[in-house]
């Protein structure tokens, strides 16, 4: 598991993941959901960051997909157990950042982010 | 999911290293396909915002990706059959550093967007002048003949007497001396002949004057020239009698036929002849003496056909010198006891070749500045981000990713200076095309040269690289604790270096400076000088008749007395001549051993322009006659054979007593008798150095091609519309060219004006960027000496002396560039001898305009670090670090 904070699109991609398989496109607009379009990424950068969760065993390609009758084009990712861990351990520094800065009363409240907590 | 948007981003994903598009490409485009929908269905504007923002992804993946796999190679192939357990700590390390570094400098450049964009603009104009120079000058200077083996091509010339007046005139060699040439096969390979002339083309719109060149068979041979269409000629064609069959170049293939396929068996009107197309000539195939003058069709050269110039191609080995002793040993002969020559090889050369060099000598110069003040920009950006590479190092950075950093910064500087100045290049070219002078006409075919694009960007982005190194290395050697505790000083030898390449800077553009002001003095005093005769309300109508319609000359003689006529008729026009030309373009010239009357033969040929005039001429140009009288009416059949002398022409002939009324004659007799001297006159245009002797001749014998001199009460441009009408009324097939006196002189020092501008434009260049260079170093040390500014202020120095302080160490570097500028001007000066009129005589003025001209720029550059240094509270200045 690595030991640096995760980049935004990763985690991203590690949180879409954890509703199911993705393709690209529902992972783009997932991604962009997630972060009302503040973290928009262009195809090639999407991929990019894929292919380095790849490498790092985060994430890998999906065996149940494509389906019959689907588009042989199109690949599906899944969340590894590494993944999730990774996901997890950033969520729970992302939390301690939070209570930190409420600590020091640098925010009040964060709603949007108190449901991924 | 439709159209060829898709088809379009998978063409795009070529950028992709390969590994990666084999693992995703299909999946990629599966994606966009998505996205293009989708923006589809949201609206054009959509599209459009999709594809920049997916282009612009795309090539930054490929970068991105690229350094990572530079670092990681064989990552991706040992991942793309499954899962890879999860990399080692120090391997993922690098990964994620290298395209953070790559992000980092990204968005440090984009940041600071002034230092980028000087950086990237300084590449740009050094590269873009380059290459668009350089694509000029190839095609003229440095491969003038596109040939294989084209040192070995040699003209071959005939030249009358060793020295004096005759010795620089060329001429053709007679038919015997070439068959003898083609004997001597061990130093010559081939000789082979040609002759440029001109002809009318109708049949195609206007008629239009063309250059025709006319070749033996053997000569596209000995070029090494094959057509790109169709067939050479064949030996019957090159008979006097044969059939009328033409080659097209290359770009009048292009420009009147479309380029078509089809073109051999197309027709051409040539002087009222028609011409069969029988081929196209390479792109390559351009005069085989390398003149730059545009050839439109190449045509048989008859064995009649007289003016013939001699190329040959010297056999493998043989030296020029080799070569000109065995022509020498062909021509000379002693026949009459008047012509005593040798034929003299003559290497392709001539001064159109010297003002381009000295333009690339110029532009070489402003490359050199814009490296060196690109290396000042990024030194002063390390200098400035000391404290940040210390406080990297400091917190574990190794000392490859300060490195790596920098270098990434370098290589975006110099990718978008690259690209502008490929633009720069383009927009040069087009506007050295757009400005060239008549003697580069055949340029048409002039392209940028990407060789010479990568070699520019390769020198400025190697200057910038080296000394982005500098700052990187320094910064991540230094103490850590040390240079914080500094922080925001410069570091001593970094500053030193700084500033002696602005003192470089400053002593480069000194030169160019020099150098412009010279030009530009030598060109306004050309411009200003007297011509002899009023050119103010003067005007040239040059007319071509169809000469084949007008066989004979009485048929001449009364088409021209009808367009005298009618030109004599219009309002404004006060005086009509009829002439072979008018000055500064003259047709006629007398060239042999003068003979005067009561004295030997003259034993070294003179040469002499001419121009054959009727009565009013004289009147009409406004030349002053100083002795005797003008022409009469009757002249023209007098058995006098009247002629009228300049002075230097009189002086010339007859020395110390007056002339007219003497006689004399060219070569042969009858002798000519002198019936009036006329001021001097510029003959053949400003630029020429001493008056050359001129003579008048009446006119006796009226050609296809004269000149009708009118003098108007006013220059306006209806007038030489008009003047055109006129002669079309008469002869619609004529071809018609309309010129003031004032545009025929300007065109005579074109090439001046030309290299003027250039090199002004050049040195302006210069100026600017030595002017930014000095700025960026003062600014710098105005911040670096913050603190020890304000220390001293706080001791009792007032804000005069810290001005002072700042405005020393910059006049001292400017003075210093002066100095050294000045000599490498001196040096330089060498160079332009022999392209500037009346150097000497200027040198004081231009270097003390040059000077003024630094001085004040420089100046103008410190005022705002000074200013900004004197006005320092020194409380703040104390506490800043």
């Amino acid at each position: 598991m690595p030991a640096t904070p995760l980049s935004p699109l990763t985690m991203a991609i590690l949180l879409a993941l954890l509703n199911g398989d993705q393709h690209g496109y529902t992972l783009m607009q997932e991604v962009r959901s997630q972060t009302d379009g503040a973290l928009a990424p262009g195809t090639g950068s999407l991929y990019a960051a894929l292919q380095r969760l790849l490498d790092d065993g985060l994430i890998t390609d999906s065996p149940d997909h494509p389906a019959a009758g689907e588009d042989g084009r199109r690949k599906y990712f899944r969340i590894t157990p590494a993944g999730r861990a990774a996901a997890r351990a950033e969520a729970r520094r992302m939390a301690r950042v939070l209570e930190t800065a409420r600590a020091a009363r640098l925010i009040r409240d964060t709603p949007t982010l108190r449901g991924a907590e | 999911m439709s159209g060829r948007g898709p088809a379009l981003y998978s063409l795009l994903l070529r950028m992709l290293p390969r590994a990666f598009r084999e693992r995703h490409g299909a999946a990629m485009a599966d994606t966009f396909a998505a996205l293009h929908a989708e923006a589809i269905r949201a609206g054009r504007g959509r599209v459009a915002r999709l594809w920049l923002r997916e282009l612009w992804d795309v090539v930054n993946t490929g970068a991105v990706l690229r350094w990572r796999a530079s670092w990681l190679s064989g990552s991706l192939k040992a991942t793309s059959h499954g899962n890879s357990p999860v990399t080692e700590p120090g391997r993922r390390r690098t990964i994620g550093n290298l395209s953070d570094d790559a992000r980092l400098a990204w968005r440090a450049t984009t940041r600071s967007r002034g230092f980028f964009a000087l950086a990237a603009l300084t590449l740009a104009l050094g590269i873009g002048a380059t290459t668009a120079m350089y694509s000029v000058l190839k095609p003229v200077v440095l491969d003038p003949l596109p040939f294989p083996e084209a040192e070995r091509l040699v003209t071959v010339w005939r030249t009358w007497g060793e020295s004096g007046a005759g010795s620089n005139a060329r001429l053709a060699l007679e038919p015997e001396h070439v068959q003898a040439l083609r004997g001597e096969r061990d130093v010559f390979d081939a000789v082979e002949e040609y002759r440029a002339t001109s002809a009318t083309l109708t049949g195609l719109g206007e008629p239009e004057r063309i250059n025709t060149l006319k070749v033996t068979r053997g000569l596209p041979s000995l070029m090494g020239v094959q057509p790109v269409l169709g067939r050479v000629f064949s030996a019957e064609e090159l008979r006097d009698d044969g059939v009328r069959v033409a080659l097209l170049s290359h770009s009048f293939w292009r420009a009147r036929f479309g380029g078509r396929m089809d073109v051999t068996g197309s027709t051409l009107e040539i002087d009222g002849e028609t011409w069969t197309v029988i081929g196209v000539m390479p792109r390559v195939a351009v005069r085989p003496d390398g003149e730059p003058q545009a050839v439109h069709v190449w045509l048989p050269l008859a064995d009649t056909d007289p003016n013939r110039l001699t190329i040959a191609r010297l056999t493998a080995g043989t030296s020029l010198a080799a070569a000109a002793a065995r022509a020498d040993a062909i021509v000379q002969r002693d026949g009459d006891g008047t012509l005593v020559g040798s034929a003299r090889p003559v290497l392709l050369a001539g001064p159109l070749h010297e003002h381009l060099r000295l333009l690339m000598i110029a532009v070489l110069l402003l490359l050199g500045i814009a490296c060196v003040n690109v290396a000042n920009l990024l030194l002063q950006r390390g200098a400035a981000r000391h404290t940040e590479t210390a406080l990297r190092a400091a917190l574990g950075a190794g000392r490859l990713r300060l490195v790596r950093q920098f270098l990434i910064e370098s290589v975006i500087v110099a990718a978008v200076g690259g690209l502008l100045g490929a633009a720069l290049a383009y927009a040069g070219l087009r506007a050295l095309l757009a400005l060239r002078p008549v003697q580069l006409e055949a340029l048409h075919a002039v392209h940028i040269d990407a060789r010479v694009l990568l070699f520019a960007l390769g020198i400025a982005t190697a200057a910038g690289v080296l000394t982005g190194l500098r700052p990187a290395l320094s910064g991540s050697r230094v103490d850590a604790t040390a240079a914080l505790g500094r922080a925001g000083r410069t570091v001593g030898g970094t500053t030193r270096f700084r500033w002696t390449l602005v003192t470089a800077e400053v002593a480069l553009s000194f030169v160019l400076l020099v150098g412009a002001a010279l030009v530009v003095t030598s060109l306004r005093e050309l411009a200003a000088r007297d011509p002899g005769y009023r050119a103010d309300g003067l005007i040239a109508v040059e007319v071509r008749l169809p000469s084949w319609r007008y066989a004979n000359e009485p048929a001449r003689a009364s088409a021209f007395e009808q367009i005298l006529d009618g030109v004599r008729r219009m309002p404004s026009v006060t005086s009509v001549s009829l002439a072979n030309g008018m000055p500064p373009r003259l047709s006629g010239g007398w060239f042999g051993h003068v003979k005067v009357e009561g004295r030997p033969r003259e034993t070294h040929p003179s040469r002499f322009n001419s121009v054959e005039a009727d009565a009013r001429f004289l009147e009409t140009l406004g030349q002053p006659l100083l002795a005797g009288r003008g022409f009469i009416d009757g002249d023209a059949s007098s058995d006098l054979l009247p002629v009228i002398l300049t002075e230097s022409a009189a002086r010339r002939l007859f020395p110390g007593e007056p002339a007219t009324g003497r006689r004399f004659h060219f070569e042969l007799p009858p002798d000519h008798t002198v019936i009036g001297v006329v001021r001097d006159i510029r003959a053949t245009g400003l630029a020429e150095g001493d008056s050359e002797p001129l003579g008048y001749w009446p006119l006796r014998n009226v050609r296809a091609q004269m000149t009708i001199v009118v003098r108007v009460h006013a220059e306006d441009p209806q007038v030489l519309l008009d003047l055109r009408q006129v002669v079309r009324l008469t002869e619609p097939d004529a071809i018609v060219d309309v010129a003031t006196a004032r545009e025929l002189l300007g065109a005579t020092i074109a090439r001046e004006r030309f290299t003027t501008m250039l090199l002004s434009t050049f040195a302006a260049l210069a100026l600017l960027l030595a002017a930014v260079g000095l700025y960026g170093v003062l600014s710098q040390m105005v911040v670096g000496r913050t603190h020890e500014f304000g220390v001293r202020m706080a001791l009792g120095a007032d804000a005069g002396r810290i001005h002072a302080l700042v405005l020393r160490s910059g006049l001292l570097a400017t003075l210093g560039g002066l100095t050294v500028g000045a000599l490498l001007a001196g040096a330089g000066l060498r160079v332009l001898r022999s392209e500037v009129y009346g150097l000497a005589a200027q040198q004081p003025t231009a270097y003390g305009l040059a000077a003024a001209v630094l001085l004040f720029v420089a100046l103008a550059a410190m005022v705002g670090p000074a200013a900004r240094a004197a006005g320092l509270d020194p409380m703040r200045a104390i506490r800043v670090d």
